[in-house]
């Protein structure tokens, strides 16, 4: 559903153009691959003590082992970003980090002030090497677009995932919503709540048709009081169940028809034909049990 | 009562039971097919002057839009001869893809298995 961003289908070179890094920038942060190498131990420090003070260090780094593997992964990250190779292996790394991310739920502002912190450290370390102006001012600039490249990567993977999660939730969650139940012999009920997609009408119709084939019932109530709006189209979705359920030789009834959705469907002039409606679940019950030839009946003592 | 199930060039066998022509179709439904089946359905109700008729289609898999009206016809051509036609076991997919490719169902009789069908049309026959 939302499984594949465009975004992250991008080739190495695509990015690198909307980016518009060209070889100069990535050869300046190359230059820096030298210097970065002698002081990472003293950053990696530097930047642990500016986390200390925030409250995400104690939800995600109390765990030493874990602490020591987020440090050997950040060391990874910066020694593979100085060496500014766009290619499939960086991006797909990349995506990696992304999705590591969302699964342990890291927020993203604690993610991007974290990356911001680190800029300012590799800023601070340009300042120490005495560059030319210009030199500086390109090679930060550089830094900048190179850095915000690597972080859409990453955000882009997150959201993904995320976005997996949630169609894979909700995916779930619609096959929940379609719960045909065998009230009585030969009698189905089909309580719906909440909206009427067309997707959703679709399982509604598989769930009881093969329901109806497991069960041989005679009638189908559909209870729509829990449905919130009612349109020509969920209206037809419904007309299309009660047709499709008439050729299984079993009879529909939608029950719960509230006013304001009778007027609707008149005022929408929607043909209900043939379909039997009732305004609540009760008269639909008791037609279902006429049809059947069941009474109910008080019990004297 | 004749039990006897005749043999015919649709090659769908039609047998009489309690007054009812009973025709189980086992094959696809093209048109040569449901012509040929048409005629030899309405001359055999003729022959044996039965009130019911059951079309057991629970041996087609896949019907298409055509399919299906050209047999709504015949169940239409069945009731002006004077006998009531019910269809009977059609599979759940069957049914979804003639109900998405937009099918009319109004005036179908229809029931889930033969016994029902028999049931429905000793409904429609005290009518």
């Amino acid at each position: 559903m939302y499984g594949h961003s465009h975004y992250n289908q991008r080739s190495p070179e695509e990015l690198l153009k909307l980016f518009s890094l060209d070889e100069t920038d990535l050869e300046s942060i190359r230059k820096l691959q030298a210097p970065l190498e002698e002081r990472l131990d003293e950053l990696v420090d530097n930047w642990y003590q500016w986390l200390k003070n925030l409250p995400e260090h104690e939800e995600f780094f109390t765990d030493p082992k874990l602490l020591e593997h987020v440090q050997k992964m950040q060391i990874k990250f910066w020694k593979i970003f100085f060496k500014a190779e766009v290619n499939d292996d960086f991006i797909n790394m990349r995506k990696r980090m992304g999705e590591t991310h969302a699964r342990i739920g890291l927020p993203m502002d604690s993610f991007f002030a974290g990356v911001d912190h680190w800029l300012s450290l590799f800023i601070d370390m340009m300042g120490e090497l005495k560059l030319k102006p210009e030199e500086y001012s390109q090679t930060r600039r550089a830094i900048n677009k190179f850095l915000h490249m690597d972080m859409t990567i990453i955000v882009l993977s997150y959201e993904q995932l995320i976005n997996e999660t949630i169609a894979a939730q909700s995916k779930s969650l619609m096959e929940m919503s379609t719960p045909v139940t065998q009230i009585w012999n030969g009698i189905l009920l089909l309580p719906v709540v909440g909206i009427i997609d067309s997707k959703r009408a679709q399982d509604i119709m598989n769930a009881t048709l093969a329901k109806i084939s497991e069960t041989q019932a005679r009638s189908f109530i559909l209870d729509i009081s829990g449905v919130a709006v009612v349109d020509t189209a969920v209206a037809n979705h419904l007309i299309k169940i009660t047709k499709a359920t008439r050729l299984m030789g079993c009879e529909s009834t939608i029950s719960g028809v509230s006013p304001a959705i009778a007027q609707t469907i008149v005022e929408l002039g929607i043909d209900v034909g043939t379909i039997k409606t009732t305004s609540n679940m009760k008269d639909a019950l008791a037609s279902a049990f006429n049809k059947m030839g069941l009474e109910i009946n008080e019990i004297h003592e | 009562m004749n039990n006897s199930s005749k043999k015919t060039i649709s090659n769908i066998p039609l047998q009489v039971s309690k007054g009812c022509v009973i025709a189980s179709i086992q094959v696809d439904l093209t048109e040569e097919v449901s012509k040929a089946f048409r005629v030899e359905l309405l001359e055999y109700i003729r022959e044996n002057g039965a009130t019911g008729v059951i079309l057991d289609v629970s041996g087609v898999d896949i019907m298409d839009l055509d399919d299906f009206i050209s047999l709504k016809n015949t169940l239409s051509m069945v009731e002006v001869m004077g006998a009531k036609p019910v269809l009977a076991g059609l599979k759940p997919g069957v049914v979804v893809s003639l109900i998405e490719l937009g099918a009319e169902t109004q005036d179908i009789h229809a029931a889930f298995n033969l016994d029902e069908a028999f049931l429905l049309l000793d409904e429609l026959r005290a009518e």
